[in-house]
């Protein structure tokens, strides 16, 4: 007889819960859309680029969260206003009047972008962008995003690289499908190979990119034209080639530790010689170094504080001599324009 | 004809309508809320799962090797206090108060993810806190329903829980997506919406899920007890079996992979064929469950396994299309359903109630530690004879392990 009010005691307090769910779950939705999440949509001026002369410098502008409007700023003086323009990319770069937004949502997508970066065509890409570059002679461009759920076991992650034709406005291919050869010539075929962070030589059909395997990763040379990519040597990532196509900057990975688990260290590596050595750069830098001019690089750190916070700032450093210095507070994925843009 | 009709098909129609089976009282109302319980759960949790790579990668500036530690505490963590927490609730005779704390762990750990703001670290914290929830209400829950139910009934139960928590892990990444469509910066939105649903699901545990069920052990639990069922003769043939399955079936990121490959399938179809395997695992659970504790569970769970080899000959095949991707995605789907809960029917009519927890326990730790063991063993196989090969070897061991895992199976009984 007791159980029954008790009961229905039971199913009322239930019913507050989740009343008092959908309350807290609709008022935030309403804080969230109000206060403007979509901060590009509401306030950014419409699409502007304006001037992308030689010296210019193209970015993100982010607190290092996943709201990343692109922007520009003069080199010379990159501390001050920059011109923030009406476009989102998790990663951007840009060359010879042409550009690669990575990225277009959280969700994925791509766009090819236009001397004035307006999207003029709209790429598939899966996950979550990494880098992005396009070729000295805005030829060619590749993207690299993080996929999960396509992994060889189901704990990792797995890249995917792909390499787009921006003249054609087509992907070429997706890395893994080139034929890969390994350090004594022999063809590979690693089911867990992972390819990322490609950089263009100077002829742009050229490239070096990093790939993944067996727990150890190589600096591979490929050719768009042969459709192969061979390994160089071990320990390399995210490589970056100088403007004059001698040097290669990269991330060499040193044993790890906590809080970071993982540290890289920025290299140089002599293409001559294949001698490499350490940069003057002490913190561990996960980035795809961008370059100035030949001897001076660009990269982006999360702010170190107190206190730290995952804020990007954008460091400056002589590859040849002189210490890192900041260039801008809230900014990543760099490109510098070179030469004439003019085409 | 006439008799057909009367006598087969209402039977086959009654199979897959859960509301009658619910009506008929085969399914107890407690395994209905633990169901219920753990569909909201499941949907909070998959929410979480679902964006963590964007999360931590976009949100959080992780470097995906961080995101592939993670990803491993989150698959394996929660198994290593499984057990611990399956001998704590025998022991203490409460399983139900166990499986609250494991579920408000985890509850809990969402209020986290909205407060903790930048830097994995306390998020990597906050997902073993997570995970170590999981591990602790499994267990119990399992130990719950089987408490709750009639012997003759286990199948169908454990079938209505695992289709219940199913459709949650399908609603729980669809809410998530939806979210950041609409608010592609809405991480918190969704943190705050996966801890919604997990106190909800609490709630519904809590408040409706009756602990004192009868059949529940009230005798205080021995070391000697422990002893006795560990060297009892079914104990080593019921673990055996299910190590023996598990270690020759091809975990599913593999099948995905392969599929993709033969059938040349943008990555961007990879959550599809999750999301259709499970429909399938959904739909069957209950159906699976009700035949197999009619006509028998050893034969379900036997024939379940056995659905596995067409699927890996399908796999052979050298060009496939969108048939042998629908067979081979129905066939995974149902092997779920013919086999995951049936297992834990046979289990748990053979278990003593007051050990039902442990032995639970016991049995999903060996069948995840052999899946684990299956994916290295095919790892390493895909590399030295390429995925055909491996593929082949797989189909062909598995088809020993059902052998012996049937004269294991009969010694269950």
């Amino acid at each position: 007889m007791r159980a029954r009010p008790r009961g229905r005691g039971r199913a009322a307090l239930f019913v507050l819960i989740v009343l008092a769910c959908v309350f807290a779950l609709t008022g935030y939705a309403a804080l969230a859309l109000t206060r403007g999440d979509n901060r590009a949509s509401s306030g950014a001026r419409a699409g502007d680029a304006g001037p992308l002369t030689e010296g210019r410098l193209v970015f993100l502008a982010t607190q290092g969260d996943a709201y990343r409007p692109v922007a520009n700023v003069d080199l010379t003086s990159a501390q001050g206003a920059a011109n923030v323009i009406q476009l989102e990319c998790q990663r951007i770069h840009f060359a010879a009047g042409r550009g690669i937004c990575a990225g277009r949502t959280t969700l994925g997508g791509a766009a090819i972008l236009d001397t004035a970066l307006r999207p003029v065509r709209e790429l598939p890409m899966e996950g979550v962008a990494s880098r992005a570059r396009v070729s000295a002679d805005g030829r060619y461009a590749a993207m690299t995003a993080f996929v999960r759920g396509h992994s060889y076991a189901d704990a990792g992650f797995s890249t995917q690289a792909t390499l787009i034709d921006l003249e054609r406005g087509a992907v070429i291919a997706d890395l893994e499908q080139f034929t890969l050869r390994g350090l004594d010539g022999s063809t590979l075929r690693p089911i867990d190979r992972n390819f990322w962070g490609v950089t263009f030589a100077p002829d742009s059909d050229r490239f070096f990119a990093t790939v993944g395997t067996g727990g150890s990763t190589y600096l591979v040379e490929g050719r768009i034209s042969e459709r192969t990519v061979r390994m160089l040597r071990d320990n390399v990532e995210c490589p970056s080639l100088s403007p004059d196509g001698t040097r290669l900057v990269y991330k060499k990975r040193l044993p790890g530790g906590v809080p970071r688990l993982v540290t890289w260290r920025l290299h140089v590596l002599d293409l001559a010689t294949m001698s490499d050595r350490a940069l003057a750069e002490a913190r561990s830098v996960d980035d795809q170094v961008e370059w100035v001019d030949d001897r001076r690089i660009l990269y982006s750190l999360p702010d170190e504080g107190p206190p730290a916070t995952i804020r990007p700032d954008l460091w400056l450093l002589d590859v040849d001599a002189g210490a890192p210095r900041q260039l801008r507070t809230e900014a990543m994925s760099p490109a510098v324009i070179r030469g004439d843009v003019g085409r | 004809m006439y008799s057909l009709l009367r006598d087969g098909l209402p039977a086959a129609a009654r199979a897959i309508s859960p509301a009658q089976i619910v009506r008929s009282r085969a399914v107890p109302r407690n395994v209905v809320m633990l169901g219920l319980t753990s569909l909201f759960t499941d949907i909070s949790s998959e929410m979480v799962s679902a964006i963590l790579p964007l999360y931590l990668i976009l949100a959080l500036g992780a470097s995906p090797l961080v995101f592939g530690i993670v990803d491993g505490i989150y698959n394996g963590a929660s198994a290593l206090v499984r057990v611990g927490a399956g001998l704590v609730a025998d022991g203490w005779g409460r399983h139900k108060q166990v499986a609250v704390a494991g579920y408000g762990i985890s509850a809990l750990s969402r209020l986290g993810l909205l407060v903790a703001g930048a830097g994995w670290l306390p998020f990597l914290g906050l997902i073993i806190v997570d995970r170590t929830g999981k591990g602790i209400r499994t267990a119990p829950r399992d130990a719950l329903i089987s408490l709750s139910t009639r012997p003759e009934h286990l199948g169908v139960a454990f079938g209505v829980h695992r289709a219940l928590d199913t459709a949650g892990a399908l609603i729980g990444p669809l809410v998530a997506f939806a979210i950041l469509i609409a608010l592609p910066r809405g991480f918190d939105l969704i943190f705050l919406a996966s801890f919604c649903a997990a106190v909800i699901g609490l709630a519904i545990l809590v408040l409706f899920v009756d602990g004192r069920t009868a059949l529940v052990p009230r005798a205080r639990l021995r070391l000697r007890d422990i002893g006795r069922t560990a060297r009892a003769p079914w104990m080593l043939p019921l673990l055996g079996a299910a190590a023996l399955l598990s270690v020759v079936t091809v975990s599913d990121a593999f099948i995905y992979l392969l599929l993709q490959r033969r059938a040349a399938l943008a990555v961007g179809f990879f959550p599809l064929l999750f999301v259709a395997t499970s429909i399938v695992y959904m739909l069957l659970a209950v159906p699976a469950g009700r035949v197999a504790d009619r006509r028998g569970r050893r034969p379900m769970v036997l024939a379940g396994y056995a659905l596995l080899v067409p699927l890996y000959a399908s796999l052979l095949l050298a060009d496939a299309g969108p048939l042998t991707i629908v067979a081979a995605v129905v066939l995974l789907g149902a092997h779920y359903a013919a086999t995951d809960g049936v297992l834990m029917a046979i289990a748990s009519a053979r278990i003593p109630p007051e050990l039902r927890g442990t032995g639970l326990a016991a049995v999903t730790t060996v069948t995840s530690l052999g899946r684990l063991v299956a994916s290295v063993l095919f790892g390493v196989a895909w590399s030295l004879w390429g995925p055909e090969a491996a593929i082949a070897a797989f189909a062909a061991a598995m088809c020993v392990a059902i052998a012996g895992a049937s004269r294991a199976l009969a010694a269950v009984r």
